[in-house]
């Protein structure tokens, strides 16, 4: 028997270890069969179930992930993974270079959001509303928003009309599918999102958008009526846009906006990658490359400084679709949102329709794992600052403000995004909970996050068709749907309390602060 | 709660008759103030009805002051009316040492200014006057200025309605005070700090309002109005947001008078539907946002030109009914006023204003009422 | 009969000061009062005279909440208008109000009659019910009602003649009936903004029974008898009453897989890229939905059929032939991909090592 040295890897070193109760195993081998990291295996052992054991793997590159699909489909309850607190992974997994994952940041999942509460609860001085019965106007701007003395209005008769075309603004509700790229999402995760978002808008009157995300559109969308509902993103690698501008002479419809992306919460100044083994025929199909690695860098191409992105860029984007479709801009929060926001708020051409903000708790489907935890802002407070530096110009609302990053994190979207509105959004995104809606298994506790190995265990973030199998769509996208019906009841019976029908966008009045610092930082009273 | 009523008559009227039409809703309120816009005076102001007024409530201090500064300014003081007041005891107001009444000319160098000058000074007055008495900070405590408007008197004061009433002897129809328009309301702010400035109706250039309400959108308001003109300024009541609002639409945009309502309640985007002038809506929305209000409010203003205006929050939450007597019309939260002032009158002509409407009394006393 | 005047010049008697008076007077045996109010409360209720006898309140310009909380025997009239809240939680009385009455008329009202000549305000009608012990509870009014009508309403009956009302209004104003559970609304004309929760019908007879001689009543009491015959065409009429509970819940709209058929991109929006028939499997698939598969190496083979055994999905067949013990390397036992779910048992048994796991995952 060979001797166990002591640096030789073992289970224990690993950050999950499988816990595997030969009682009441049977064999069946569905665990095994179903563990798509292949983290475990059988072996013959005269201990074991009728000379069968079952075992760990101690290999770095098939470490359990505790995705817990081996428990899931267990018929006896017989095994499941054990978090394990003193793993050394970090260190070890580093061999390769750099540690990829993908997930939320694990190490910043602070929830300054929990720690505000709807204190002002109207009650005598004004009558609360009913969240069932009064009639509420759940809808938020996307679009540049004029300054009222700009507005072209001519005074006939009794009434005003436009005497010129103004930005396009679009109505929408206040709740957006956030940016995941085909590539990223298997087609089916993708495509379930996509659904439930078309289900929500003809079945259930919910203006929900969809944001693409930067690897193309499938043209079929491109060229279907459900277009209108898509923002169509554009990141530093273009992907699929020369498709989607081939597309043009046959769409039905325009979409409902543009999102130019500069950065990500999740992973600012880390750029995107897709390794060759992704690129799908299918995507090759939609991005419109050969089968190689897709980088997405860091940055664009070609844009050096504020005044070219915000000039050439939202000029194209506006000018391909006649300047008919809002452009909006998405950036890491980052010490600097503010002045970026400036800057925004400031261009005289009135073409950037709305300021993208995503913090630092947004999910990614690969990154370096040291931007993962270690760039980043948190939302919160850049939100607030964004706001008042609008408010005290006197140019609140002209660009609206949509954020994400972290909402839903706890299930509890709706009070994430009353409390994100209140403290000034006019809408966020949601991304990582539709994910999970479908059955994604990931959490900031380190529990799967393995998007970027093509091994998603729920079908989701790959694209082997193996594992795609795995999703139904139609059962995905109902949950969608039926998390989005509960969240605008649920955001009614925030504003009813509050006194208000429509949102109040920015009115940080109705929240307190159970914690002194965050109170402080956010211009919120402290409560205890 | 509040209540709050406007009368408006072809002849001139005493100030009981507003209070008459407030008498019978005394359960509606707290007897904690009163509070009076006359507009369209006649009686003891008759004859320099083209001379602002100054309405000033303040400590013989604030009247050295306030004599200094409009000296120094150049205006003169035309005439003056100190109020014969009944100093009867065991009446419940808290009295100012001082009430000042008194019309001005304008300075010298305003003598070919234009109207819109004229009234730009007139405000800067005001204001100015008011940080004298007040303090920039609001540490001082020597008085108060209402208003400074040609035509227009303001009366507030913090106490028993009845006995401010009876002090100033408003009960006796002397023939001195005399006016076409009133607006009253009887209750101080008791939300808050009692503060004379809380208290409803509130002036600026020639608007008058007085609202029944709470507006829960008062403070994205008072962010977006501080940053809108200077006029906007004290928000020690969020009703006041609601002037600023009527003052903006109306004179500093210089919209048609309904857009006022489309402005503070806007129609939900997809309701706005076919109407013609719907992309004009949807922009007015975009664009004053955060004028919109919230909770429940039954709003009366009075126009510089003397036409009245009665609306509500979308929801329809306070009450409010307009109904017409002999040569008059009033508008006020409950129809027990009414029918205190007007006895006999057709009351199914009376007016409910609903969530979506906005009525409007011109001068010749037709009622016009639009629907959103 | 008492006359109380509740003005001396601007000197008024306060709702409480008033009150008392008649709390007293009741107590003393006064069954009848005519009060000339001005805008005091809770005027007619909640009253008894203890011998059971009748009492009547002839009331001009009373405030909010005239006839609030009357109980049965008392009879509250009202010469004109008046404002909020008449006959609020009304529990037996009877009040009949020559006029408009304000906002929240017969709110909560819970039993008696409630008759009002003109129009009744916003949210009339609202959380009505009926408690089954008493009788229940009516509301007449002859114009309309204000909107946001019968909110919440469990209730009772209401009545709206819609005398006067405009060419193409609703007399119900608008978005009646929301949250309605309850009782039922008869209105004579076109209303619209009906919640889907409730339903709209014509009158049966049984109805026509009922109303037939209570408007005849209500009319007569507010002094309007000359307009049964006109309010009479029962055709004019409908009923809106709740659905019933089991008809009741969220409105679905298609089924997901109907709405991907009917109204969604045909064949899927990838369906021109990608080739994908739909199929949805389990965790632990079998045949070309295996993450891995076992490939039979031969090696040194036994025969000691450990993998045939062990094999959960019964996807290993040993086959009986010649070769049997002569050729190994060519295999004894075979895989049935089909039935394969890759979980690796035969392999990791094999004391030999003659199956060999491949993985599949990640490779076209």
């Amino acid at each position: 028997m060979a001797a166990v040295m002591v640096q030789d890897l073992h289970c224990c070193d690993l950050p999950w270890q499988v816990d595997w109760q030969q009682d009441k195993c049977v064999l069946c081998g569905a665990c095994a069969a179903a563990c798509t990291v292949d983290a475990i295996h059988f072996v013959a052992s005269s201990r074991g179930v009728r000379g069968a054991a079952l075992r760990q793997r101690a290999e770095l590159a098939r470490a359990c992930t505790g995705c817990g699909m081996c428990s899931r489909v267990c018929p006896q309850n017989a095994i499941r993974p054990l978090r394990n607190p003193d793993h050394r992974f970090p260190l070890l997994a580093r061999a390769n270079g750099p540690l990829k994952r993908g997930g939320r940041s694990n190490l910043h999942a602070q929830r300054t959001l929990d720690k505000l509460t709807v204190g002002r609860i109207s009650q005598m001085t004004d009558p609360a509303l009913d969240s069932e019965r009064h009639v509420f106007d759940l809808r938020a701007p996307l679009g540049r928003v004029l300054p009222v003395r700009d507005l072209p209005l001519r005074v006939e008769g009794e009434a005003l009309s436009l005497a010129a075309p103004t930005p396009p603004v679009r109505w929408i509700y206040p709740l957006m599918f956030s940016d995941m790229s085909i590539g990223a999402l298997s087609t089916r995760a993708w495509e379930a999102i996509a659904l439930a978002c078309a289900y929500l808008n003809e079945q259930c009157h919910l203006p929900v958008r969809m944001c693409s995300g930067e690897g193309g559109m499938p043209g079929r969308l491109l060229e279907s009526e459900h277009l209108q509902y898509m923002v169509l993103q554009i990141a530093s690698g273009h992907f699929g846009w020369n498709r989607i501008l081939r597309a043009l002479p046959r769409m039905k419809t325009d979409p409902a906006g543009v999102l130019i992306k500069m950065g990500q919460g999740a992973k600012p100044g880390d750029g995107g990658l897709l390794p060759a083994a992704k690129v799908a025929a299918h995507i090759q199909a939609i991005r419109g490359v050969p089968r190689t690695t897709l980088h997405s860098p860091a940055n664009h191409q070609g844009l050096y400084s504020i005044e070219e992105a915000v000039q050439k860029m939202h000029l194209s984007c506006n000018a391909a679709f006649g300047f008919r479709v809002p452009v909006a801009i998405k950036c890491a929060a980052s010490v600097t949102s503010v002045a970026v926001y400036n800057n925004l708020l400031r261009d005289p051409y009135n073409i950037c329709g709305g300021f993208f903000l995503d913090g630092i708790q947004g999910g990614t489907g690969a990154a370096n794992e040291i931007s993962l935890e270690h760039t980043g802002h948190p939302l919160a407070s850049k939100l607030r600052h964004c706001y008042l530096a609008a408010q005290a110009q006197g140019r609140q609302g002209q660009i609206p403000l949509w954020v994400g990053g972290g909402v839903g994190q706890t299930g509890q979207a709706a009070a994430d995004a009353f409390k994100l509105i209140c403290l000034g959004a006019n809408g966020v995104l949601v991304g990582k909970l539709l994910i999970q809606l479908l059955g994604c298994v990931g959490n900031e506790q380190g529990r799967c996050n393995a998007c970027n190995t093509g091994r998603c265990p729920a079908g989701i973030c790959t694209q082997d068709m193996r594992l795609v199998r795995r999703l139904d769509i139609d059962r995905g996208a109902q949950a969608i749907v039926d998390y989005m019906l509960a969240f605008d009841a649920e955001l009614r019976k925030l504003l009813a309390p509050v006194g208000n029908t429509s949102l109040p966008v920015g009115r940080a009045d109705v929240l307190v602060a159970t914690d002194r610092a965050v109170a402080q930082a956010l211009g919120l009273d402290y409560a205890c | 709660m509040c209540r709050i009523g406007a009368i408006k008559s072809l002849a001139p009227l005493p100030p009981s008759r507003a209070l008459q039409l407030m008498l019978p809703q005394q359960e509606g309120h707290d007897n904690s103030g009163f509070a009076m816009v006359m507009q369209d005076l006649e009686g003891i102001f008759a004859h320099c009805k083209d001379k602002p007024l100054l309405s000033l409530a303040c400590t013989p201090k604030g009247e050295q002051l306030v004599n200094a500064w409009m000296e120094e300014h150049g205006f003169v003081q035309v005439a003056q009316w100190a109020p014969d007041v009944n100093k009867r005891s065991g009446l419940n107001i808290e009295l100012m040492p001082r009430y000042v009444f008194r019309n001005y000319d304008y300075p010298e160098i305003y003598r070919y200014r234009t109207e819109k000058e004229r009234e730009e000074l007139l405000l800067d007055t005001r204001l100015a006057l008011r940080d004298l008495l007040s303090g920039k900070d609001g540490g001082h405590d020597e008085g108060y200025v209402y208003s400074f408007w040609p035509d227009v008197l303001t009366l507030k004061e913090i106490g028993d309605p009845a006995d401010i009433a009876v002090y100033f002897r408003l009960w006796e129809d002397t023939g001195r005070l005399l006016a076409r328009n009133i607006v009253i309301q009887c209750r101080q702010n008791t939300n808050y700090a009692i503060v004379r400035y809380a208290a409803h109706p509130f002036f600026l250039q020639g608007y008058t309002l007085c609202a029944n309400g709470e507006n829960t959108f008062f403070s994205r308001n008072r962010e977006f109005q501080k940053a809108l003109h200077r006029g906007y300024t004290g928000f020690e009541s969020d009703s006041q947001c609601l002037l600023y609002t009527l003052h903006y639409v109306l004179r500093e945009l210089g919209w048609p008078l309904q857009y006022y309502k489309h402005v503070i309640t806007p129609l939900p985007v997809p309701r706005m539907g076919q109407r013609p002038d719907r992309d004009a809506l949807v922009s007015v929305r975009e664009s004053l946002a955060h004028l919109e209000i919230s909770g429940p409010n039954a709003i009366i203003a009075l126009l510089p030109d003397g036409r009245l205006l009665a609306c509500s929050d979308a929801g329809k939450l306070r009450p409010l009914v307009v109904g017409r007597g002999q040569d008059m019309l009033a508008v006020t939260s409950e129809v027990c006023g009414l029918n205190a002032v007007f006895p006999d009158r057709d009351f199914e002509t009376d007016i409910y204003p609903g969530g979506r409407d906005l009525v409007v009394i011109d001068n010749g006393l037709e009622v016009h009422q639009w629907r959103q | 009969m008492m006359h109380i005047d509740t003005l001396d010049g601007h000197r008024r008697l306060s709702t409480q000061e008033l009150l008392r008076m008649v709390e007293v007077a009741v107590q003393q045996g006064e069954t009848e009062f005519v009060i000339a109010a001005s805008g005091q409360h809770d005027i007619g209720g909640p009253l008894w005279n203890r011998a059971g006898r009748e009492l009547v309140f002839h009331v001009r310009n009373p405030g909010q909440r005239v006839g609030a909380m009357c109980l049965p025997g008392t009879t509250v009239l009202v010469d004109g208008p008046t404002p909020a809240d008449a006959g609020w939680l009304n529990s037996g009385g009877r009040v009949i109000v020559r006029g408009d009455a304000g906002d929240t008329a017969g709110h909560c009202a819970a039993a008696g009659s409630i008759y009002i000549a003109g129009r009744a305000g916003t949210r009339t009608g609202s959380l009505m019910k009926h408690d089954p012990q008493f009788e229940e509870p009516s509301l007449w009014v002859l114009r309309t009602v204000g909107d946001f009508s019968f909110e919440f309403m469990g209730g009772g009956r209401a009545v709206v003649c819609g005398l006067g009302c405009a060419d193409g209004a609703s007399p119900l104003g608008a978005r009646p009936c929301v949250g309605m559970v309850g009782g039922v609304v008869y209105v004579r004309g076109q209303v619209d903004m009906l919640p889907e929760d409730v339903r709209q019908s014509e009158l049966e007879a049984s109805d026509i029974a009922w109303l037939k001689p209570g408007l005849a009543d209500f009319l007569a009491a507010v002094g309007r008898p000359e307009l049964h015959a006109a309010l009479s065409h029962w055709g004019q009429w409908r009923k809106i009453t709740p659905r019933p509970f089991a008809e009741g819940g969220r409105t679905v709209g298609l089924d997901m897989a109907a709405f991907r058929r009917q109204a969604w991109v045909q064949g899927g929006i990838f369906g021109d890229v990608l080739e994908d028939d739909g199929r949805v499997v389990g965790l632990a698939a079998l045949g070309e939905d295996r993450l891995r598969m076992p490939v039979w190496a031969g090696r040194d083979c036994r025969d000691c059929r450990l993998c045939l055994k062990s094999c959960p999905c019964k996807a290993i067949a040993r086959e009986e032939d010649e070769r049997v013990g002569q050729d190994s390397a060519k295999g004894i036992y075979a895989l049935q991909a089909e039935k394969c779910q890759g979980c690796g048992l035969c392999a990791g048994l094999c004391p030999v090592g003659a199956w060999d796991m491949q993985e599949l995952l990640g490779h076209d």
